[in-house]
């Protein structure tokens, strides 16, 4: 029975970081007004982009640290272009943001997909970014292999928990974000630019979910496919609201899905089902239902503003 | 100027008569003709086939999704001799295109279903290929514990597995396996998240159907000690380092079959099996002693020989009850 707890979180941990990274920064989106549904389309690009740069410099082989870390750069700018494409679309010319989210889902999807097969083709793949093992720390019976044996990119993810709350509460920027996704009016009479902060947010907050898709053609499966994302970005908006736009609140709910979606694999591989293995694969989208209807009867404590776009020449 | 235009319209004639002779083919597919698995196995048996002397003009038409199917049909319908969609997760599109248009000579597969009077049907006798793999699996384990990466519990993907495991039995009766399903057959992520699981829980060597193989693959690639029996001879080209071996889809027998089928005046209704008894598969080893010993290569040998000298051998796949 150990093995099999062991196993679970050893898988579920990893899993979680791509969740993790794509919800922290659809919080900075919504925290300024901003409901960005096309964050799948931005993790396929993040992906695409993430794989291409070094799979052109040393196609499936092994490549040296900077060029891996020059994927994710490029990743996370790739991103941030399609977070402020998507800005002038629902900022500059006020488009809907739900709509508007379906399309850059799209769209990135799409281009990716194209891309891929016009640059590269094929299931071919990457070398990536591996695990490391800490020194000392990953012969810890159990937690060794399970906390301190992960990709590096796990543990970036779960420091931007901290950094993201810290952003958020202690700098102005932060401030200056809350403050738009909550009253924009208010923030645009003490002379916050409102659309401004907004196109930076959405910048940041698209540069982690394209972060979020190289995490998983890079570290994750090591190479791109056009389902690779296979929804995570969907999963991802629905975190935010389970997690009340805390971070720590996402961070559970990246877990609490990574780890049931682990479960139903480690309970198919060890067999311990009587019923049909449909049910298991479909066990943590169900769970992450039940949770967004809980999640709902809680105090709203979202951005008052958020999907309401701002025109200070508009009256109120 | 008599003369050119007498070349010319000769040239011309000698054209059009290549072309009324050549058969033209569409194949419909669920992914890329290079997705190193189910999709490129179709396609690269067909070029195979033209390259060998098989006359047709081949006309793929990639990533088509379930949803459009019908309509992807119904504008091929008319347009070429043979219509193959190549998924039995397109068997419900085809049954509606095929009644409206009775005049089109359509294919499926992986079905050995009927679906009327102007389509063919191929089902490739997986748990042969399931089998041989199974041996090798069974007698390359140095724990006694393999990994099945399952795609859907349906179709030859479903003989695949059983097959495996019945070889894996045959050979190594102690061995253990893990079994897990995507519930797809183009979950690559999926597929990579059970062979991650599967590697943890200590299986030292994996298998998988359908073009998420890939996937799996990857994971395998990026552990040490893991290896992995292949589907398709294009995972042991790609990965020679952890690929031990790998059986193939010989898809170009089955066109051809069907065309001839068409020449002879049957233009459907039939199922055409693919075994290795009549050519529908084919089988490829590493030459890596170290991945595959000579002894288990002479095991799997024996057990292709027998299934090339005799069809249905394995009929009881069906009885296999799964972990």
């Amino acid at each position: 029975m150990l093995d099999f707890i062991v196993l679970f979180l050893t898988v579920g941990i990893p899993l979680s970081s791509a969740l993790l990274l794509a919800s922290l920064g659809e919080s900075v989106n919504q925290r300024s007004g901003i409901f960005n549904l096309g964050c799948e389309g931005v993790m396929s690009m993040g992906a695409f982009v993430g794989m291409m740069i070094p799979y052109a410099v040393g196609g499936s082989g092994k490549v040296a640290w900077y060029v891996n870390l020059s994927g994710l750069v490029a990743a996370a700018l790739a991103g941030a272009l399609l977070g402020l494409l998507f800005g002038v679309v629902v900022i500059r010319f006020g488009a809907p943001q739900g709509i508007a989210g379906i399309g850059l889902q799209l769209f990135g999807t799409g281009l990716a997909g194209s891309l891929y097969r016009h640059f590269i083709g094929g299931a071919e793949g990457v070398a990536g970014i591996n695990a490391i093992r800490i020194p000392l720390l990953s012969k810890i019976p159990i937690l060794g292999d399970m906390l301190f044996s992960c990709n590096p990119m796990v543990y970036f993810s779960f420091i931007m928990v901290p950094v993201i709350s810290l952003i958020m509460k202690k700098t102005p920027w932060g401030l200056r974000v809350r403050a738009c996704g909550t009253m924009p009016r208010a923030a645009d009479s003490m002379g916050i630019k409102v659309q401004r902060t907004r196109y930076e947010a959405l910048a940041f907050g698209s540069a982690m979910a394209g972060l979020a898709g190289a995490y998983m053609s890079l570290c994750y499966a090591k190479l791109f496919t056009d389902t690779l994302i296979g929804g995570r970005g969907f999963i991802a908006v629905a975190l935010v609201y389970f997690g009340q736009w805390s971070p720590v609140g996402i961070m559970g709910g990246a877990l609490l899905f990574s780890l049931a979606q682990a479960l139903q694999l480690a309970v198919q591989a060890y067999g311990f089902a009587t019923f049909p293995y449909e049910f298991l694969v479909m066990t943590p989208y169900v769970l992450v239902i039940v949770v967004l209807i809980f999640a709902s009867k809680r105090k709203h404590v979202g951005p008052a503003s958020l999907g309401k776009p701002f025109n200070r020449e508009m009256r109120v | 100027m008599k003369k050119v235009t007498a070349l010319l319209l000769s040239l011309m004639m000698l054209m059009m008569t290549c072309a009324a002779f050549a058969e033209s083919v569409a194949v419909v597919y669920p992914s890329s003709v290079d997705d190193k698995g189910w999709c490129q196995a179709m396609d690269s048996g067909i070029r195979t086939a033209i390259d060998n002397g098989l006359e047709i003009d081949y006309t793929p038409v990639e990533n088509v999704d379930t949803a459009n199917a019908a309509n992807i049909l119904q504008q091929l319908a008319g347009e070429y001799d043979l219509v193959i969609i190549h998924g039995a997760q397109f068997s419900a599109a085809l049954s509606e295109v095929a009644e409206e248009y009775p005049e089109q000579v359509f294919a499926v597969g992986t079905s050995d279903a009927i679906f009327g009077d102007n389509v063919f049907s191929y089902m490739p006798q997986s748990e042969e290929p399931g089998y041989v793999n199974g041996i090798i699996a069974g007698l390359i384990t140095k724990v006694n514990k393999v990994g099945i990466v399952g795609s859907t519990d349906g179709g030859d993907s479903a003989r695949y597995v059983r097959g495996f495991v019945m070889g894996l039995k045959a050979s190594n009766p102690d061995c253990e396996y893990m079994l897990s399903w995507t519930n797809s057959f183009g979950d690559t992520a999926g597929a990579g998240d059970i062979a991650q699981t599967q590697i943890k829980a200590g299986c030292d060597v994996l298998v998988g159907p359908a073009q998420q193989a890939i996937g799996a693959i990857r994971a395998v690639a990026a552990s040490e000690n893991v290896t992995f029996v292949g589907q398709t001879i294009s995972q042991l080209e790609d990965f020679p380092e952890v690929v031990v071996a790998a059986a193939d889809y010989a898809y170009g027998a089955v066109v051809s079959a069907i065309l001839e089928q068409v020449a002879g005046g049957v233009t459907g209704g039939i199922c055409i099996p693919m075994n290795y008894n009549n050519g529908g598969f084919v089988y490829a080893f590493s030459e890596n002693a170290d991945l595959l010993p000579a002894d288990v290569q002479a095991a799997a040998q024996e057990a292709l020989s027998a299934l090339e000298a005799t069809p249905d051998t394995l009929a009881g796949y069906v009885d296999v009850e799964l972990n």
